[in-house]
């Protein structure tokens, strides 16, 4: 989800002014660097990989776990924890803190306790988690006896409200959150005016920044007059100030400004939100899996050619009919010194890459009885042995031959070109790894006469999924190497249609043994609600279509965060996540060997 | 090739005794499917010495081919002699053939047992150019891993259609603890711990483990603490190492078996 929709007023400062932000500053620097707070401290961001494991483990449920803005909750299958955690003395406790929530939240859950989708005071939520909490201490206590010790603890050393000296409990208890329900279709958004529905010139946001904690998000729609009428109404503000949302709308400027107003965001609550299809400057990003409601694009081209594929609704266990239209491009635009730099940059890898790959097939050139070769078969041998003493003309074909019989091999390899590749993992950037894996790749198949294709895929909701061709089977390897540089990022990951066609492209070869193997950062999204379990269980339908018509799949995931989306996908052994080309590279090799060897 | 012998345990956690029974009556090939660790050759060991046959068991791998089962000519001297293989053994005297991880092993093996899946209940032995009828106590029994190798080792659907098939699965946590203490007389407690955990665990599977938590490393884990190691090590080293490799799933899952033990 990103947040680009605040403007920010940043007028001359005066030396006054200039005197207070430098005061706040050091104030607020001080209490960020306490060190004797940051040696106890826990951040939940360090240790967020292996609370995700152990929330799974323990509810048996997909659970992810997001930074609340206090205290946290849960929201249907999401936890949301402190963002860090210096409440106890030593780090172990702090520690053990965030497992006892985990723990907590898991039961709280089994038990129901959370609100039905009514909006409750925040004093009322905290009041009923207090009600609740006997209840969910003692059924912990019941199940996970280990926590006793560290809830008695725990409980003298929480920290005192200022207000009536009584003991804070909701760190240890939380607060009740809102479970919220699928969104309807009604609530469909769809004020764009003219003017956004057309793609201005491509920019390319330059700053990116981490948002705090967002638990709940509202999306509004765009109130064009109250924007132009706030110009009259604005009043001067002298540093750099945002207010909360508060009916007032003004104009949404695009400028690449955030790192100044840094600050005034981090005061804000990021509840309101408004989409639009104006091109940014700036990211201001938070994660946010939840109550999105559903937009539909403003890029919609109906005239041009696109075929309709149908989605999976896990919910009600049936397909929404032409739900999805993609759009299939051919990539004309070329690049030509990315080939070239990508084969100098990795010379040896791809000499080593040959090397493997020769084995692989010399591996399946060794045929047995056969008339003439290089070594003795020694099972015909024996055979030979045996005719001659039992009398029987022996059979002369006894060697090991060197022959040539290519298995009947068909390759689509997918690239996930959404804007998400523009990120980097390990150092690299994913698109990158992606067009250089696709090349080397690529060309070893090339030189080894196997039919292969490389397409991209990006989405910008269903209403708008491109399949970039980027090399077609047959298609001559020396014109399509040129194509592959010339990708960019655009969009979002909706894997589930790009499968369907990728699986439509090689229904039409009549080649036996098809794989398609998608390298991809692993997370499907699209800003209509193709996050979450809806994404994931679309792409299970879509590979279980490709299984049932003998397409194998494979996905190799460029980023450690696919680690819990991938295996929910694939499958177990269908997966692998690297983040390095030439591990990428390697790990291709190996999945062509078990290709070849099935 | 192992022939087994002695008296052991297996707990049944559905009706597979009574339709292995009924199979042994009809002489059906079967099919035994499920998850590494989840009973599969222990109930057919088991089986075999309640209905007092010989079992002869041959775990496959890639490189097991017809000739490996069947049998060869060896050279001895400026003789060669023919040496039956298990299959062909089985076959001439009735015994229980498994064969262990059947998708493993190369195709023609598949192809030389077919006949034997059906009404003909013969085998053919090219090298000898001969054909034997199996004995009618013959039971060919084989088994597979369903999730571990999809799409790259299946059978064939022409090959699975020959068989009748039997899926298992972990036990329910009361029948799994009552292996644990039979296998290992680990007190009931502890064992009802180690199967919480195991349980736990598996509810990771989907979710980011390619192999998860058998009977068999419960069983492991119940053996290191009745033989003294303390607990959350033994769990440690018995069911959470084996699983993984990595770093920061250990360290999830010693997690969980602190919480839990």
């Amino acid at each position: 989800m990103r947040f680009n929709d605040l403007k920010i007023v940043d007028m001359g400062l005066e030396l006054d002014e200039i005197i207070y932000k430098k005061v706040l500053k050091y104030f607020k620097n001080k209490r960020l660097n306490d060190a004797e707070i940051l040696s106890r401290q826990i951040n939940l961001s360090d240790i967020k990989p292996r609370l995700t494991l152990f929330a799974r483990a323990i509810c048996g449920a997909p659970i992810d776990i997001f930074p609340a803005e206090r205290e946290g909750g849960y929201k249907n299958k999401n936890f949301f924890l402190p963002i860090n955690c210096s409440l106890f003395p030593t780090k172990e406790e702090n520690l053990k803190f965030y497992f006892f929530r985990t723990v907590y939240l898991s039961i709280q859950k089994q038990l129901n306790f959370n609100w039905d989708n009514q909006d409750n005071s925040p004093e009322l939520s905290l009041e009923k988690a207090f009600e609740t909490a006997p209840l969910v201490i003692g059924e912990m206590f019941e199940k996970y006896p280990t926590m006793q010790e560290f809830y008695y603890d725990a409980v003298p050393k929480l920290p005192v409200n200022k207000k009536d000296q009584s003991i804070d409990y909701s760190w240890l208890y939380g607060k009740w959150m809102k479970n919220t329900p699928e969104v309807e279709d009604q609530n469909i958004l769809n004020d764009f005016d003219d003017n956004t529905k057309k793609i201005k010139n491509n920019v390319v946001a330059e700053t990116t920044l981490h948002a705090k904690a967002v638990e709940e998000i509202e999306s509004l729609t765009i109130d064009k007059k109250q924007q132009e009428d706030y110009v009259l109404m604005h009043s001067f503000e002298k540093i750099e100030t945002a207010e909360e949302f508060n009916g007032n709308w003004r104009d949404f400027d695009g400028k690449d400004d955030l790192k100044d107003h840094q600050e005034a965001l981090e005061e804000m609550s990021m509840k309101f939100t408004v989409r639009v299809d104006d091109m940014v400057h700036s990211v201001y990003q938070a994660d946010f899996v939840e109550n999105t409601s559903i937009a539909e694009s403003a890029e919609v081209d109906e005239k041009g050619f696109h075929l309709k594929y149908d989605e999976w609704d896990f919910i009600k266990r049936n397909y929404l009919t032409n739900f999805c239209k993609v759009y299939p491009k051919t990539q004309l635009k070329t690049h030509a010194t990315y080939y070239k730099n990508t084969m100098a940059k990795y010379k040896t890898t791809l000499n080593g890459l040959r090397k493997m790959l020769t084995s692989v097939n010399n591996k399946m050139q060794q045929q047995r009885r056969q008339l003439q070769g290089d070594a003795f078969d020694l099972d015909a041998l024996t055979d030979l042995y045996t005719d001659i003493h039992s009398g029987k003309s022996p059979d002369e074909r006894i060697y090991l031959s060197q022959r040539k019989k290519n298995k009947d091999i068909a390759i689509l390899v997918l690239l996930d070109i959404s804007l998400s590749s523009d990120g980097y993992a390990a150092g690299n950037r994913v698109i990158d790894v992606e067009k250089e894996v696709s090349i080397l790749f690529g060309e070893i198949l090339h030189e080894f006469d196997i039919d292969f294709a490389i397409d991209g895929f990006y989405s910008k909701t269903r209403n708008f999924t491109t399949y970039l061709t980027l090399k077609d089977f047959n298609e001559s390897w020396n014109k399509a190497k040129h194509k592959i540089g010339a990708v960019e990022p655009n969009g979002y990951t909706r894997i589930g249609p790009a499968l369907r066609h990728a699986g439509a492209r090689m229904d039409q070869l009549e080649t036996k043994n098809k794989w398609i193997i998608v390298l991809s950062d692993g997370k499907p999204n699209d800003y209509d609600k193709y996050e979450g379990q809806h994404g994931i269980q679309d792409i299970k339908q879509a590979l279980r279509e490709l299984n049932e018509r003998k397409i194998n799949s494979y996905a190799l995931a460029i980023e450690a965060q696919a680690k819990y989306y991938l295996p929910q996908m694939f499958g177990q052994n269908h997966y692998q996540i690297l983040t390095s080309p030439e591990a990428l590279l390697k790990s291709l090799v190996k999945l062509y060997e078990k290709i070849k060897h099935q | 090739m192992i022939v087994a012998e002695k008296a052991i345990f297996y707990k049944a956690v559905g009706s597979e005794i009574e339709i292995f029974n009924q199979i042994n009556q009809l002489r059906l090939p079967l099919l035994l499917k499920g998850p590494t660790g989840s009973g599969k050759s222990r109930f057919i060991e088991y089986m075999a010495n309640e209905v007092n046959k010989t079992l002869v068991t041959v775990s496959c791998h890639e490189e097991t081919s017809a000739t490996d089962l069947i049998g060869r000519f060896i050279i001895k001297g400026a003789e060669t002699i023919w040496i039956d293989g298990p299959l062909s053994i089985a076959v001439k005297n009735g015994y229980i053939l498994y064969l262990d991880e059947v998708a493993e092993a190369r195709p023609d093996v598949i192809v030389a047992i077919h006949s034997l899946t059906d009404h003909r209940r013969e085998l053919f032995i090219d090298k000898l150019g001969e054909t034997i009828k199996a004995h009618p106590d013959f039971l060919l029994v084989a088994s597979f891993n369903p999730g571990y190798q999809k799409g790259f080792k299946e059978l064939k659907p022409s090959t699975r259609q020959r068989f009748v098939a039997l899926s298992f699965d972990y036990p329910n946590p009361k029948i799994e603890a009552e292996i644990l203490i039979n296998e290992t007389g680990i007190q009931a407690d502890i064992a009802q711990k180690l199967v919480a955990i195991g349980t736990k665990i598996r509810n990771l599977t989907e979710l980011g483990l390619t192999e998860t938590v058998s009977t068999r490393l419960l069983v492991d884990a119940a053996k290191l603490i009745n033989n003294g190691l303390p607990k959350r090590l033994a769990v440690h080293v018995a069911v959470v190492e084996p699983l993984t490799d990595e770093q920061e799933t250990i360290q999830a899952l010693n997690d969980l078996c602190d919480l839990m033990i």
